[in-house]
């Protein structure tokens, strides 16, 4: 029988593959040397050493781009092409930010600033073009079984649950960045104030995502139903048992205050343990 | 309870991903009803028995007899 087109594995041009990462590798360079020639000489190994770092990451897309679909490459292409898209936008937008700090966004722009920029912004397109065009999340078909034939109430359902899951990113990046501070590490998950576009974009997200849950879970199978359900019922268990118990221990001065966004975290990680071990067990 | 699911399966020849497709559910689902792991409800349990021309009780024994 002849396969399915969509069974073969996709052809992918060599030289245009070359082309995106030579062109990332020279962003990388002009962005990272130009680091170096700004900081103190005492101070040049630390920009040459990212530029190492960039480069290496250039080089591992490449050997990963050549090995056959698994979910080690599809997840380790993921996170370095996700990688490279996210620190290209976020330096090109600290830039803006920083000529609108000092208002100077509407004057010319030194070179070095335009060449920062213009690479930066290079390497997120290249991060994303790489995404789109690799396609690694491909390799997930290893780890959900869906390259073999899946019902259309089941595709249906995890497109669903896909979505749900990206609103979720677009929320918890929202916070991430807004909160950013190099002083900080978890300012993301702390109480401390941010940006009002920070509410205004991860609020709608997350509610959102939210209610794209309960719909998934209205249209998935009765196993699917029942697994989350199991995930539900562990997180409800423990954040009861839990949260009683730390609040009395904060009280006696054996523990510090509460914190809601602790005990979330905990109730969310039980509950997609839950899910995950009821339906793959 | 214990059921026929994986013989009738093979009998035809499907693969467990080519059942869950005819009874619109996932592979997943297919797994855990085949090992015992999740007693499937009476709609799904008639959908299995209809699809594999059969009765209920010919596909699922709850042990009782």
């Amino acid at each position: 029988m002849m396969a399915k087109t969509e069974d073969r594995p996709p052809r992918r041009n060599t030289a245009l593959l070359w082309a995106l990462l030579g062109m990332l590798a020279v962003c990388f360079s002009a962005n990272d040397l130009m680091a170096a020639a700004s900081v103190p000489a005492s101070r040049t190994w630390q920009p040459l050493g990212v530029l190492v770092i960039n480069l290496l990451m250039v080089g591992a897309i490449w050997g990963l781009s050549r090995l056959k679909p698994s979910l080690p490459k599809a997840v380790l292409l993921s996170v370095l092409l996700a990688t490279v898209a996210f620190s290209g936008f976020s330096v090109a937008a600290t830039v803006v930010k920083v000529l609108i700090a000092t208002k100077t966004l509407a004057a010319p722009w030194h070179w070095r600033t335009i060449v920062v920029f213009t690479s930066n912004l290079l390497i997120g397109a290249g991060g994303i073009a790489g995404l789109v065009w690799l396609q690694p999340w491909k390799g997930w078909n290893d780890m959900t079984g869906s390259g073999e034939p899946v019902s259309r109430a089941t595709r249906r359902a995890n497109n669903l649950y896909g979505v749900k899951e990206l609103l979720t990113l677009l929320a918890v990046l929202a916070l991430c960045l807004g909160a950013f501070s190099k002083d900080h590490p978890f300012a993301a998950f702390s109480n401390s104030p941010v940006p009002l576009w920070v509410p205004l974009a991860a609020i709608p997200s997350w509610l959102l995502a939210r209610a794209l849950r309960e719909w998934w879970r209205a249209r998935a199978d009765e196993h699917e139903r029942r697994s989350s359900d199991f995930g539900r019922n562990a997180a409800a268990g423990v954040f009861l048992a839990v949260t009683p118990a730390w609040w009395v221990a904060a009280r006696a001065g054996l523990a510090p205050q509460p914190d809601a966004m602790v005990l979330w975290i905990l109730a969310m990680v039980v509950s997609s343990i839950g899910l995950a071990w009821r339906r793959y067990h | 309870m214990r059921n026929r699911l994986k013989v009738l399966r093979a009998e035809r020849d499907w693969s467990q991903a080519d059942l869950a497709v005819r009874l619109d559910v996932s592979r997943q689902a297919v797994n855990a009803i085949e090992t015992g792991k999740h007693d499937p409800s009476l709609p799904l349990a008639f959908r299995i028995a209809r699809l594999f021309k059969l009765t209920i009780e010919e596909v699922f024994d709850d042990g009782q007899d």
